[in-house]
């Protein structure tokens, strides 16, 4: 029959054909096989998952849990198809709460891989040995000793499946690194569940992969699976969108250095299965992308989610999740999306903020504690985050610096001015300090750090170091003078008259002498100084500046200074004066809290923060300078240069101390300080001054680690700045610095902006506002050659392709791909847009189908405005053209007119190409208390930072701005750097 | 803990249904896979979008009646029949016998075929696997 030959007949396929045809389906690869295991003991109630991998899982896995057990009447049934507990009909789809429903993952197991299955509930004394055959027949049942719950292992996952067997073991790796991820994505989301994963290669020891405790918050998971410090990049977000769909987790904060250069650690889930969610991910990466344009944003969120608004039974993998109504999901989340990562408002200072403070906090926190002013806290790194070490004045006083300097080491530390205010300035300070072994390399930090308000605090307590001279010198002239000096002025009359009176004294005294201070060095610090002082006289490292240190203990610094003066070849007097200058700080302290010690203050309010300055001082009048810090309070750091000058100069000098420290013990230290120092409210260390010297801080540190976050949340909520760009309108000209840069005032924040950034990005959105683009007919219309599905979006965006002066005219009875005439093309001056154009158009158009999407880096709130690269770029080039260039020297009303223009845009945080328009620079009001209180305090703090950080490459990377601001008719001097 | 119990067959049909046909895009290629499975060097689609309605159209080998009585049925194939066929390898597009099957559990579907050489042509209409009407025409 010739019709038979043509069509043979349909029969059905033999049953275990069927079998494995559909199990292979089902089991992919090795982590969709683990995850089903996985969950199904989730599914049971387990509280402590086991996952042991042998050869990467090639050879077995073997899937432990303390769940429920199965019964014995289930074992025949256990491992068929279709044989399931978890739903019995169709409809229950709707209201499912477990993460398997289908009956079908033993079963596919059985027929791809050895299944044996040990189980044992809570009625049976023993437990139950069961294989099973490749249909899911039970082979043989056995008892056996076991804890309630059930183990599943298979063996040999697709020995049956000959290709795919194949492909399994030569990608092992891959396939074992994907279980590792998912395995991660359960680890995130699984509340109160402790999950294991081993692994066995050959006859080696079991290499634990993986390990949670079981905490019972998203939060501890986090950290246990990413570690402290990928959390502290991370906020917490809450959002209600409509109708019952709540969605909680966490998102990499907005600011450079929180997110990831990688997007893989992006993990959605869905009532807390995990799934693949594209379009909530490239809308997050988009948005992320206005707060951070070069990372990827870690995300970590749980949809909470009603079972009737989505269908999970998509795929086999249940991966990929459809919604009853993502648009509106979409749209709500992209909003409160919106508000976190927002151009509308503050991105930018809080994203200084924000960068400082994750590491600050932990200060912070102390901070308030402390009564001091939390609010400054906040030593950002501007571009590191993880700077390891920060210094940051507890109190009032935001400048600490700290000089050592060795005769023998010459420099071996770092200087580190931290001044609150500038946290970011401190941040790049300490990591600098950290890296620099040489003069010059502290020369380059010092005039980083900002200063100012330091001075007037100076609790400088110097140790009189006795460097070498030439050390000294190099130190202090160069840095000390150059910056210090300064900074030291500015500071200096900006905040206190009468300690510029002082200040000015022990100026002139110390003027002569190039100083280096230890200053307040926190108790641990000191004795370790003092110790490594007297023992090592060149390794300052063993000096922590660590938050521990407590105040310095007299006796220590003396001996200390001692010490380095015999070391130092100090003169004699210098030592002397050292001597008394202790003394009078003692007294001082004694008598005056206040000024006590800048050091005490801080030991007592702020554990973390250890001012110790060894200030290394080479005085020639060592007398007077003893006097005069003691009497100010301010830490004097002299270049012989600045005191001279400028006795005020004297007064800033103090801050200047040279630090030297390891950057794991200071690490360690901050985080010992902290937990110390939250734990302990009062400040006992306070009391004990001179206790505070040898051990206090030590003991203390090792308190609890636990607090900390806490705290260190806290903090981060008091140290947000929340600044609009109506905030722009009020910012007030203070002055332009380097013929490129406005130096604005908001309340008591100062602003930098680029003047030439502002003013494009204000020319740009003027220009693609009222451009108009004029229409050119074509003579001949042109037929576009585009593939059906372009023509498809054409036709259903011609709204937008004719807004952005294109006509296009469909001819539908051409064939397919030449539907579309080109009748006029749109021209602006000199430049016209052609058919090209109109194509990329459509392929924008095409790629950005979908709510989300989010097109152009301009006019974000409006998906309409799409126009094609080519109007884009002559737009920016025009803008860009048309403003102010970096190098115009600008009048008030200029700056004020730029600043203005600012307020009115749509997203003025970024000019076209990017790059910001705006920092924050200090907050005025710290360096105001500092003014008041007359009192310093040093806070040395030490940023989360990998211990190799390397000066040299951030030496390269940044590029050190000075600028003077007149303000009040004083001169503050601002390091700033910039990247 | 309930006990385990095997799902009606509709239902894990359906739900595998779910997953075998998840969009449109999907159900017409299936359908064409079929037409280029049965030789047919044309095939026609129109597509309501909004109706959710799908004709292929192709001029392969048609079904004949024989045929037509399994059509339908899940698993039922003329492309692959053992085991070994698959590991031998497999020529043709489709090979599970799912598509007609699955497509009957989402949504009503007709068959209209006419086997080359034969006179009559014949249609089927099914639902849920199950045949609702089969006869000539």
């Amino acid at each position: 029959m010739e019709g038979v030959v043509d069509s043979p007949t349909i029969r059905p396929i033999s049953k275990g054909a069927i079998h494995r045809i559909c199990s292979g389906q089902v089991i992919l690869d090795l982590s969709s096989a683990v995850k089903e295991l996985v969950e199904n003991s989730l599914d049971a109630g387990a509280s402590s998952i086991e996952i042991s991998l042998k050869d990467h899982g090639e050879e077995s896995f073997k899937v432990t849990d303390n769940g429920c057990g199965i019964s014995p009447n289930n074992f025949q049934v256990l491992a068929l198809k279709h044989h399931t507990s978890k739903i019995a009909d169709f409809p229950d789809l709707q209201s499912l709460t477990t993460f398997g429903f289908r009956g079908e993952a033993l079963s596919s197991l059985c027929a791809l891989g050895n299944l044996t299955i040990e189980t044992r509930t809570k009625n049976e004394p023993v437990g139950t040995h069961l294989t099973f055959d490749h249909s899911g027949l039970v082979t043989s049942e056995r008892k056996t000793a076991r804890q309630i719950g059930t183990t599943v292992t298979v063996e040999k996952l697709f020995s049956p499946l000959p290709v795919r067997n194949k492909e399994f073991s030569r990608n092992i790796r891959r396939e074992y690194g994907k279980l590792i991820s998912l395995l991660n994505a359960y680890a995130l989301v699984a509340k109160g569940v402790r999950l294991v994963c081993t692994n066995t290669t050959g006859k080696n020891a079991k290499s634990v992969v993986l390990k949670t405790p079981g905490s019972s918050s998203f939060k501890d998971n986090i950290i246990t699976v990413f570690g402290m410090n990928t959390f502290a990049c991370l906020e917490p977000l809450n959002l209600c969108i409509s109708d019952g769909c709540k969605v909680e987790g966490f998102l990499s904060k907005p600011g450079y250095g929180s997110g990831r250069n990688l997007g893989d650690r992006q993990f959605y889930y869905v009532n807390g299965r995990p799934v693949d969610m594209p379009k909530v991910s490239k809308l997050i990466n988009e948005l992320y992308k206005s707060a951070n344009s070069r990372q990827y944003p870690v995300a970590i969120m749980n949809f909470a989610v009603p079972t009737k608004a989505y269908d999970v039974n998509v795929t086999p993998d249940k991966r990929k999740i459809f919604f009853s109504d993502e648009g509106s999901l979409i749209i709500s989340l992209r909003e409160a999306i919106e508000k976190i990562y927002s151009p509308s408002h503050c991105s930018y200072s809080i994203n200084r903020f924000e960068e400082p403070m994750k590491e600050p906090m932990s200060i912070e926190l102390d901070a308030p504690r402390d009564k001091e002013d939390s609010k400054r806290i906040s030593p950002t790194n501007t571009k590191q985050k993880e700077a390891v070490c920060s210094h940051e004045q507890i109190d009032d006083i935001p400048i600490n610096m700290v000089k050592k300097g060795f005769q023998d080491s010459c420099i071996n530390g770092g200087i580190v001015h931290c001044n609150e205010e500038n946290p970011i300035s401190k941040a790049e300070n300490t990591l600098s300090s950290y890296g620099t072994e040489k003069s010059e390399s502290l020369f380059s930090y010092q005039p980083r750090q900002l200063r100012t308000p330091s001075m007037s605090n100076s609790r400088i307590y110097k140790h009189a170091k006795t460097h070498e001279r030439a050390v000294e010198k190099n130190i202090v002239e160069n840095v000390d003078s150059s910056f210090c000096s300064n900074f030291i002025q500015s500071s200096l009359t900006k905040f206190v008259t009468v300690n510029k009176r002082k200040h000015e004294n022990s100026c002139t005294v110390l003027s002569e002498l190039p100083v280096l201070r230890s200053e307040m060095i926190p108790c641990q610090v000191r004795k370790t100084n003092s110790n490594t002082h007297r023992t090592v006289s060149r390794s300052f490292s063993t000096h922590h500046p660590v938050d521990d240190s407590t105040e310095v203990n007299k006796d220590e610094l003396l001996e200390h200074c001692g010490a380095l003066n015999d070391s130092n070849e100090v003169e004699i007097p210098v030592s002397s004066a050292c001597n008394l200058y202790y003394g009078d700080a003692e007294k001082e302290d004694i008598l005056n809290q206040d000024e006590v010690l800048p050091c005490a203050d801080v030991a007592s309010k702020d554990p973390t923060a250890p001012l110790l300055q060894s200030s290394n001082v080479t005085v020639d009048t060592p007398v007077p300078c003893s006097g005069l810090e003691i009497c100010s309070t301010a830490p004097l750091l002299q270049s012989s240069n600045v005191t001279v000058d400028t006795p005020v100069h004297c007064s800033g000098l103090e801050i200047c101390s040279i630090l030297q420290f390891s950057m794991n013990d200071l690490r360690t230290r901050r985080l010992e300080k902290l937990s110390r120092s939250y734990s302990n409210s009062s400040p006992p260390e306070r009391l004990n001054i001179k206790r505070c010297y040898a051990a206090a801080t030590l003991e203390n540190s090792q308190l609890e680690n636990e607090g900390k976050t806490k705290i260190l949340a806290a903090a981060t909520s008091e140290l947000e700045r929340f600044f609009r760009k109506e905030d722009f309108g009020r910012m007030k000209v203070i002055g332009q610095f380097n013929l490129g840069f406005i130096i604005g005032k908001v309340d008591q924040d100062l602003f930098i902006v680029d003047q030439h950034a502002a003013d494009e990005k204000y020319n740009f959105e003027r220009l693609s506002q009222s451009t108009i683009l004029n229409q050119q007919p074509l003579l001949q219309p042109m037929r576009l050659e585009l593939s059906p599905a372009e023509e498809v979006t054409a036709s259903a965006h011609m709204e937008v392709i004719r807004k952005n002066g294109f006509t296009l005219v469909e001819d539908v009875h051409a064939p397919p791909g030449l539907h579309f005439l080109l009748k006029a093309v749109p021209f602006s001056k000199n430049i016209t847009f052609g058919a090209e154009d109109v194509k990329e158009l459509i392929s924008t158009l095409a790629d950005s189908q979908g709510e989300c999407s989010i097109i152009g880096s301009y006019k974000t709130n409006d998906p309409n405005s799409i126009c094609p690269s080519r109007v884009w770029g002559m737009l920016a080039s025009r803008a860009c053209r048309s403003s102010v260039m970096i190098g115009d020297s600008l009048g008030k009303n200029e700056m004020q007119k730029i600043l203005h223009h600012l307020s009115g845009l749509m997203s003025p945080w970024n000019c076209p190409h990017g790059r910001p328009t705006m920092r924050h620079l200090v907050d005025l009001s710290q360096v105001r208390a500092v003014r008041d209180n007359k009192e310093g305090f040093m806070h040395f703090y030490q940023v989360e930072k990998e211990p190799s950080f390397s000066f040299k490459k951030k030496k390269k990377s940044s590029q050190l701005l000075q600028f003077w601001c007149h303000s009040k008719k004083k001169k503050l001097l601002l390091c700033w750097y910039f990247k | 803990m309930r006990s385990i119990k095997r799902l009606p067959r509709a239902v894990h049909s359906s739900l595998r249904s779910c997953i075998f046909l998840f969009d449109l895009t999907r159900v017409v290629e299936e359908l064409v896979f079929n037409s280029v499975d049965a030789g047919a060097s044309k095939v026609h689609v129109s597509v309501g979008v909004g109706a959710c309605y799908v004709k292929v159209e192709d001029d392969g080998c048609g079904v004949s009646r024989d045929g037509l009585v399994l059509l339908g049925e899940k698993y039922a194939t003329l492309k692959l029949h053992c085991l070994s066929e698959m590991d031998a390898g497999i020529e043709s597009v489709g090979f599970r016998g799912e598509a007609l099957g699955s497509l009957s559990d989402v949504s009503l579907l007709e068959v209209v075929t006419k086997a080359r050489g034969r006179p009559n042509g014949h249609r089927k209409v099914i639902k849920a696997c199950t045949c609702c009407l089969c006869g000539s025409i």
